[in-house]
C-alpha cells in the first residue's frame, strides 16, 4: 500500500513540464519572410504582377525571343521607361541564378539591361517559374530564324556596328569572370536606323553557358559534346561564338542552312573552322586576321580577348598557325569512310560503337596506326587502353579508345557526349526531362572522367581538384541511404541546379528557404503525399546547406518512423530558423499529423495525450521549432524513460508481492494462525496479569484490615 | 565431529542450554523445598500441562495461553495453603481436596482454551482480509502501470 501511494505521489511532482506555448506563437509571428516567392498576383485583365511595380502579359508572348526551355512575354516596368521583356525559366534550363549580381553590375549599353529577377507564381500555367526582367531588344537581330539569311555588314560597318561593341561587352563580361555562353546571331540585336545600327548582346542568364549553341557557334572540342554537357567555356569560347558571327555578317550567308550539326561537326573535323566559314570566299584582309586568330582550332594558338582588342586598336598580331593535327599518310576506311585524321576517326568510332569495338581489336587498326602515326604517346595510350579493357563492355572499350585517340575531345559513352564540367548540367537537364539517368550514373561508376583526365596529353586547370570531386561523387554513388545517390551527384556538380524532386516540380526551388515555401504550399493540398523529404530534397538541402540536415541524417533515414519524422522536422526547423521563412502553419500541421509516430516515442500514455493536446494548439502557429521542442525535448524524453523504468521496477516488485500474497492465501487454513495464537497467548496473558494483580491487591487489602 | 554431519552447536547455544539447566535445576531444588506448593500447582496446573501436551502448532503457544489464565485459577489456592502454613503435605492434600479450589483453577484454564480457540481464527480472519485486500490494490496498481505505460512496461 505504501509503495502504491508513493508512486501515485511521484507520479504529480515528476510528470515532465513541456515548454510554454505562448513563446513560439508570438515567436513564429515575429519572423519576417524572405525566401519565398517575389509577391506576385494575377489582376483581373490578365496581367501578372511581380512585385508591385512590374506588369507581365501573359497574352502577349514573344517566341521569337524564347531559348531553350524558356518562355517570353513583353512586360512593363512602371518606374521606368521603355518596354520590357520577362524570360521565364523551368528547372529544366537551369537559370544562371548565381551569376545574376556579377550580370547586373556590367553597365555596358551593348548587353540586355537586367532590371529584376526572381520566383513568380505564373498563374497562367499555376506553377512557379525563374523570371527575369530584361529591356525589351530592338526588334531586328543579325540573324532572325536559324533558317534566315543573316545581316551583311559591309567592309566599312561591321566594325563600329557588330565587332567594337560586342567586343566591348566580352570585354567587360571577362573582367567581371563571367562567361556569356550565348553569343549567336539569333542573340545579337541591331538598334539604331538602318545603316547605322549598333550591336547589341542578348541575355545570357536565362539557361546554362551553352545550353542553346548551336555546334557552329562551339570551338570543335565543344562542338561534339551534347550541348547540355560542354561546361561553363572560357572567354575564349565566346570570343570564337562571335568569330562565328562576324564571318556570318561579313559573308552575309546562313552556314547553318542545309547542314546538320553532324555534318558542321564533320566539316569542321575536316576543313578547320576557319576554312569552314570563309570557304572559297575572299574576305577584307583585316576581318580574315581576326577569323583566323579567334576561330583557331587550336586552343593554345586560338586569339584571347586581348589580343582581340589589341587587333581592334590596330595593332599587327603575328598570325598563328594552328598546331600540325596527325594525318595518317593512307586512309583508315571505317564504315565505307576514309579517315585520315584521328578526331574524325574517334568520332565516327563513337557513333558505331558495335562496329569499332571489331574493329579496334583487329590488326588492320592496329597496324595502321603504327604505320602512319609516329607519336609514342599515341600509340602507347592506345595500347594500354586495349590491353586494359580488353575484358570490359564493348561500350567502355570504345569510349576509352576514342579518348586515346582524342584526348581533347568529350567523353562519349552511351549516347551521351560530356566534358567533366558538363556533367552536372547535363544530368540536371537528363532529370528535368525524366530521362533515363542510369548512363550517368554508369559514367561516374566507371571513373571515365579521371581516365579522360589521365589520358590527356597537355594538364588541364584543376585536373587534380576534377578527379577528386568525381572520386567523392563515386563514394556518393555507392551509398544508397536517402542523401546520397545519384540525387547528391547532381547537386554537387551542379551549384545552380534547382531541386529537381518530382514534389516540386511545379515550383523553382534554389535554396532550402524556397523549398519550405514550396512545401508550405504542397502542405494545404489535399493530394499532399506521405512523406515530406524525398531523397532528392534529402540530397539537395545537404549539399546546399549541411549544416541544416547532416546532423540529422541518421534519423532522417532511419527505419523507425518516429525517428524519421524527428529528423525530417529537426531539418526543417533548422531551416525555418535560418532562412528566416516566417510562420509555415500548413507545413506545421503536416509535421503534426506526422509526429503522431513520434509521440508513441513516449512511454507514457498521459504525456502523450498531453503533447498531442498541446501539438494541436502549437500547429496553427507555424513554428517548427515550438513542434520539436514539444516531440524531442530531450529532458522530457529522458524523465519518460527513467519513470518507465521505474514503472517496470514496480510492476515487477508488484507481481512479487502478489505471488507472495497469492500463496500465503492458498494455505488459508494455515495462514493468520501463526499470528492468531501469538495474539492469543498475548490476549491470556495480559488478562492473566490483570485478574492475578487485581488479586493480589484485593488479597493484601483485606489482609492489611 | 563434522564428519557426522551434525553441525557444532555454537557459542551462544552452549550459553543458552547451560541456562536452560540451571533454571531446570534450581526450580526443582525450590519444587523440593516447597513441596506442598509443589503439590498444589501441581495438581491445578494440569490443564496447562494437558495444553503442552497435546498442541501441535509451531509456534507452540497454547500452554501459554491456558496456563497463564490456569494460573490465575491456582493462585487462590496456592494463597489458601500458605495461610494454614503449608508446611505439609497433608495440608496441600487438604486444600486440593475442595472441590471450589478445583473448579476455579480449571475453569480458569477453559476460559485460557476459549481464549485460545476464538482470538486465533479471528486474528487469522482480519490478516488474511487485510492480505485479500492488498491484493485487489496490486492488481489495480498494475493495471494502472499498464494502462499509463503501455504493454511493454510487463516485457523486460
Amino acid at each position: 500500500m505504501e509503495k502504491t501511494k508513493t508512486t501515485g505521489k511521484a507520479k504529480k511532482t515528476e510528470e515532465p513540464e513541456l515548454p510554454p506555448l505562448e513563446e513560439a506563437v508570438e515567436e513564429a509571428a515575429a519572423w519576417k519572410d524572405t525566401t519565398s516567392p517575389v509577391n506576385s498576383k494575377a489582376s483581373s485583365d490578365g496581367r501578372v504582377m511581380m512585385g508591385e511595380d512590374i506588369e507581365i502579359y501573359p497574352h502577349r508572348r514573344r517566341d521569337d525571343l524564347a531559348g531553350h526551355g524558356t518562355q517570353v512575354f513583353e512586360a512593363k516596368d512602371r518606374r521606368l521607361v521603355g518596354d520590357h521583356i520577362a524570360v521565364l525559366c523551368g528547372r529544366a534550363a537551369v537559370p544562371r541564378v548565381t551569376s545574376i549580381g556579377t550580370y547586373r553590375h556590367i553597365k555596358s549599353p551593348n548587353i540586355l539591361r537586367l532590371i529584376e529577377a526572381g520566383i513568380i507564381d505564373w498563374k497562367p500555367e499555376n506553377r512557379q517559374r525563374f523570371a527575369f526582367i530584361f529591356e525589351k531588344p530592338p526588334q531586328k537581330k543579325l540573324q532572325q530564324t536559324p533558317e534566315d539569311k543573316p545581316i551583311h555588314f559591309a567592309e566599312d560597318r561591321i566594325m563600329p556596328a557588330l565587332i567594337q561593341p560586342i567586343l566591348s561587352v566580352l570585354t567587360e563580361l571577362r573582367n567581371a569572370d563571367l562567361v556569356h555562353g550565348a553569343v549567336n546571331p539569333q542573340n545579337i540585336f541591331l538598334a539604331g536606323f538602318e545603316g547605322a545600327e549598333t550591336a547589341q548582346l542578348g541575355e545570357c542568364l536565362s539557361t546554362a553557358p551553352s545550353m542553346r549553341q548551336h555546334p557552329l557557334f562551339e570551338p570543335l572540342e565543344r562542338s561534339m559534346a551534347q550541348p547540355s554537357g560542354r561546361g561553363g567555356g572560357t572567354p575564349k569560347d565566346d570570343l570564337y561564338a562571335f568569330g562565328m558571327c562576324v564571318a556570318m555578317a561579313a559573308r552575309g550567308q546562313n552556314l547553318l542552312a542545309g547542314r546538320s550539326p553532324e555534318q558542321i561537326i564533320h566539316d569542321k573535323l575536316a576543313e578547320g573552322s576557319y576554312s569552314l566559314v570563309i570557304g572559297r570566299e575572299r574576305l577584307p584582309a583585316g576581318i580574315s586576321e581576326f577569323l583566323r586568330g579567334v576561330l583557331n582550332d587550336d586552343e593554345t594558338q586560338r586569339w584571347d580577348i586581348d589580343e582581340a582588342v589589341r587587333w581592334l586598336e590596330g595593332r599587327r598580331l603575328s598570325p598563328k598557325q594552328p598546331r600540325g593535327r596527325l594525318r595518317a599518310a593512307r586512309p583508315f576506311v571505317f564504315k565505307d569512310e576514309k579517315f585520315w585524321d584521328l578526331s574524325a576517326l574517334a568520332n565516327s568510332f563513337a557513333l558505331n560503337v558495335a562496329e569499332a569495338a571489331v574493329v579496334i581489336e583487329q590488326d588492320p587498326f592496329d597496324l595502321w596506326i603504327k604505320r602512319n602515326f609516329e607519336d609514342k604517346a599515341l600509340l602507347k595510350r592506345l595500347e594500354s587502353v586495349v590491353e586494359k579493357e580488353k575484358e570490359s563492355t564493348r561500350d567502355r572499350l570504345v569510349t576509352s579508345a576514342c579518348m586515346a585517340l582524342d584526348p581533347t575531345a568529350p567523353v562519349r559513352y552511351k549516347g551521351l557526349s560530356l566534358f567533366p564540367l558538363g556533367f552536372g548540367n547535363a544530368l540536371a537537364d537528363a532529370m528535368a526531362r525524366e530521362e533515363d539517368i542510369q548512363v550517368y550514373g554508369e559514367i561516374v561508376a566507371q571513373q571515365l572522367f579521371n581516365n579522360w583526365i589521365n589520358l590527356r596529353p597537355d594538364e588541364i586547370p584543376e585536373s587534380s581538384t576534377i578527379s577528386a570531386l568525381f572520386e567523392k561523387c563515386r563514394n556518393y554513388l555507392t551509398q544508397k541511404i536517402s542523401g546520397y545517390g545519384i540525387e547528391r551527384v547532381l547537386y554537387t556538380l551542379n551549384r545552380e541546379c534547382a531541386c529537381m524532386s518530382p514534389l516540386v516540380k511545379d515550383y523553382f526551388v534554389v535554396t532550402p528557404g524556397s523549398l519550405l515555401s514550396a512545401l508550405e504550399r504542397i502542405s494545404r493540398r489535399p493530394d499532399r503525399p506521405e512523406h515530406v523529404l524525398d531523397r532528392h530534397m534529402v540530397a539537395f538541402v545537404s549539399v546546399r546547406e549541411s549544416k541544416m540536415i547532416d546532423a540529422y541524417l541518421g534519423h532522417i533515414t532511419s527505419p523507425d518512423p518516429g525517428n524519421q519524422v524527428l529528423g525530417i522536422i529537426r531539418t526543417l526547423a533548422a531551416i525555418q530558423k535560418r532562412f528566416n521563412t516566417g510562420p509555415l502553419p500548413g507545413l506545421s500541421a503536416w509535421m503534426a499529423q506526422l509526429g503522431a509516430t513520434a509521440i508513441d516515442r513516449f512511454y507514457d500514455r498521459d504525456l502523450r495525450a498531453e503533447i498531442k493536446k498541446r501539438l494541436e494548439k502549437v500547429k496553427d502557429a507555424g513554428n517548427l521549432t515550438a513542434l520539436l521542442d514539444l516531440l524531442a525535448d530531450a529532458r522530457v524524453i529522458q524523465e519518460d524513460l527513467q519513470r518507465f523504468a521505474q514503472a517496470q521496477i514496480e510492476y515487477v516488485a508488484l507481481g512479487r508481492e502478489k505471488e507472495q500474497i497469492e500463496s500465503y492465501l492458498s494455505r488459508r487454513r494455515l495462514f493468520g494462525y501463526a499470528t492468531g495464537r501469538q495474539v492469543a497467548m498475548l490476549v491470556s496473558a495480559l488478562l492473566a496479569v490483570l485478574c492475578i494483580g487485581g488479586y493480589l491487591l484485593v488479597y493484601f487489602i483485606r489482609g492489611m484490615h | 565431529m563434522s564428519d557426522t554431519g551434525t553441525p557444532k552447536p555454537g557459542k551462544g547455544e552452549k550459553k543458552a542450554r547451560l541456562a536452560g539447566r540451571v533454571l531446570i535445576f534450581s526450580l526443582m531444588v525450590t519444587g523440593v523445598i516447597f513441596l506442598p506448593t509443589t503439590a498444589v500447582l501441581a495438581v491445578c496446573m494440569a490443564p496447562a500441562l494437558v495444553a503442552a501436551l497435546v498442541d501441535r502448532n509451531e509456534p507452540k503457544t497454547a500452554w501459554i495461553t491456558v496456563g497463564a489464565m490456569n494460573l490465575t485459577g491456582a493462585l487462590p489456592a496456592v494463597f489458601a495453603l500458605w495461610e494454614t502454613g503449608g508446611r505439609h503435605l497433608s495440608d496441600s492434600l487438604q486444600v486440593v481436596s475442595k472441590p471450589s479450589v478445583l473448579l476455579l483453577a480449571y475453569g480458569c484454564a477453559a476460559i485460557g482454551w476459549v481464549i485460545y480457540n476464538n482470538v486465533t481464527p479471528l486474528v487469522a480472519g482480519l490478516v488474511a482480509g487485510r492480505n485479500e485486500k492488498r491484493l485487489r490494490d496490486i492488481g489495480r496498481r498494475q493495471k494502472e502501470i499498464i494502462r499509463k505505460w503501455g504493454e511493454e512496461v510487463v516485457r523486460r
